[in-house]
């Protein structure tokens, strides 16, 4: 009797614990976009300071590196440089577009003085930009190719390789 | 079954936040995101993505007031609030639930139904974002699993207060082998006594024979 138990008992409680082991590394919030090999959000938002809207569809025709970000955040300030780096350097083929998700205007406009900035950021009044690109937290950056369909979806800061990677994976346009 | 037990779970905490969901209900009524509405009038070129290019035409029919207050909590708790833990949007503070929720309201104030809602926010938050995983695939097993293991409890249960009812004569054949009297080691029994008398005094009824 005993080994049956067992046996049952076993043949109950492994598959469980296997499926508990198999997800121990893995964040449930981390889910894979499924806006990636989808249309960008089309958008048009106030760009911080001088309130001139600014629309994705002006971009499109060359990849757009879109950047969801905050002053309070400071993995943001990481790599700020980067892509502030990045957009001059590939100023011409690339367009690069920041959209502050959550923040006072003074605070954006103190942190470009301080930090410099080369591309626009634009508001999200209410969040709706942030809610279509299912932003969970900044930084998060989108890469949409020439055609505006969304390439890539990075979580995180951005470093050099990262971002060079990613770029060619959008100028490839898969 | 470890998925079924999350379902479980969701639904305790639905009943708990159904219980207590007067206090989100004043939550709702001071949504802050309204008063960022100016900046749309005084530019009107600024336009938040377009929903209908996404979801259609409305598929409900506008709602207003109290009503509307009502349907946006209903579909905000089938919502997960994607910063929180385990939390719908109805029931949390964050600002990224606030703007959430005050989305909803906009469109159902629209005339979008709950379904139509549900599929815009899968469509950019992924499955995850649904608090009750659809009725499709492998999710089948997410509600089935509780039922089929509230069943087979149940035969299991039965089945043993069968067994106890059928009276003593009945699990005798099985049980008889093993509860019969145990073997002693013949040269343990002198010990076996001795504890007995110890324990049970002089003369422990029935048990002289054993040895």
């Amino acid at each position: 009797v005993n080994r049956r138990v067992l046996l049952v008992g076993a043949l109950l409680t492994l598959p469980v614990v296997w499926v508990l082991a198999a997800n121990m590394g893995r964040d449930p919030h981390r889910v894979q976009s499924p806006l990636v090999g989808r249309p960008a959000p089309a958008f048009a938002l106030p760009e911080v300071g001088t309130g001139t809207p600014v629309a994705l569809a002006e971009l499109l025709g060359k990849p757009v590196v879109v950047n969801f970000w905050a002053t309070w955040c400071v993995p943001c300030w990481e790599e700020h440089d980067v892509l502030v780096g990045a957009a001059r350097a590939l100023d011409g083929r690339v367009a690069f577009l920041g959209i502050v998700y959550n923040d006072e205007e003074e605070k954006i406009l103190r942190f470009l003085r301080e930090m410099g900035g080369a591309y626009p950021s634009l508001l999200d009044p209410e969040g709706r930009t942030s809610i279509a690109y299912g932003v969970y937290g900044v930084p998060e950056t989108f890469f949409i190719d020439a055609q505006g369909t969304i390439v890539a979806k990075h979580e995180g800061p951005l470093t050099w390789p990262l971002l060079n990677a990613y770029i060619a994976q959008t100028e490839r346009g898969s | 079954v470890s998925r079924s037990a999350i379902v479980l779970f969701i639904a305790l905490a639905g009943a708990v936040s159904a219980a207590s969901g007067w206090q989100s209900e004043v939550g709702m009524q001071a949504p802050a995101p309204a008063a960022q509405d100016p900046l749309a009038g005084i530019v009107p070129e600024i336009l938040p993505p377009d929903i209908g290019q996404i979801l259609g035409p409305p598929r409900g029919r506008p709602l207003e007031g109290e009503e509307l207050i009502k349907k946006t909590m209903a579909v905000g708790e089938k919502l997960r609030c994607p910063v929180c833990q385990g939390l719908s949007i109805a029931d949390s503070p964050e600002e990224l639930a606030q703007n959430m929720r005050a989305q909803v309201r906009d469109l159902l104030a629209q005339g979008y139904s709950r379904d139509q809602i549900l599929a815009y926010f899968e469509g950019s938050y992924g499955e995850f974002v649904l608090l009750e995983p659809k009725l499709e695939g492998i999710n089948w097993l997410v509600w089935l699993a509780p039922v089929a293991a509230l069943l087979l409890g149940a035969v299991v249960v039965v089945r043993s207060l069968k067994r106890m009812s059928a009276g003593a004569p009945a699990p005798a054949p099985a049980t008889a082998p093993k509860a019969a009297p145990p073997e002693v080691d013949p040269e343990l029994a002198p010990y076996l006594l001795e504890a007995r008398r110890l324990a049970y005094g002089e003369s422990p009824p029935g048990e002289t024979d054993d040895a």
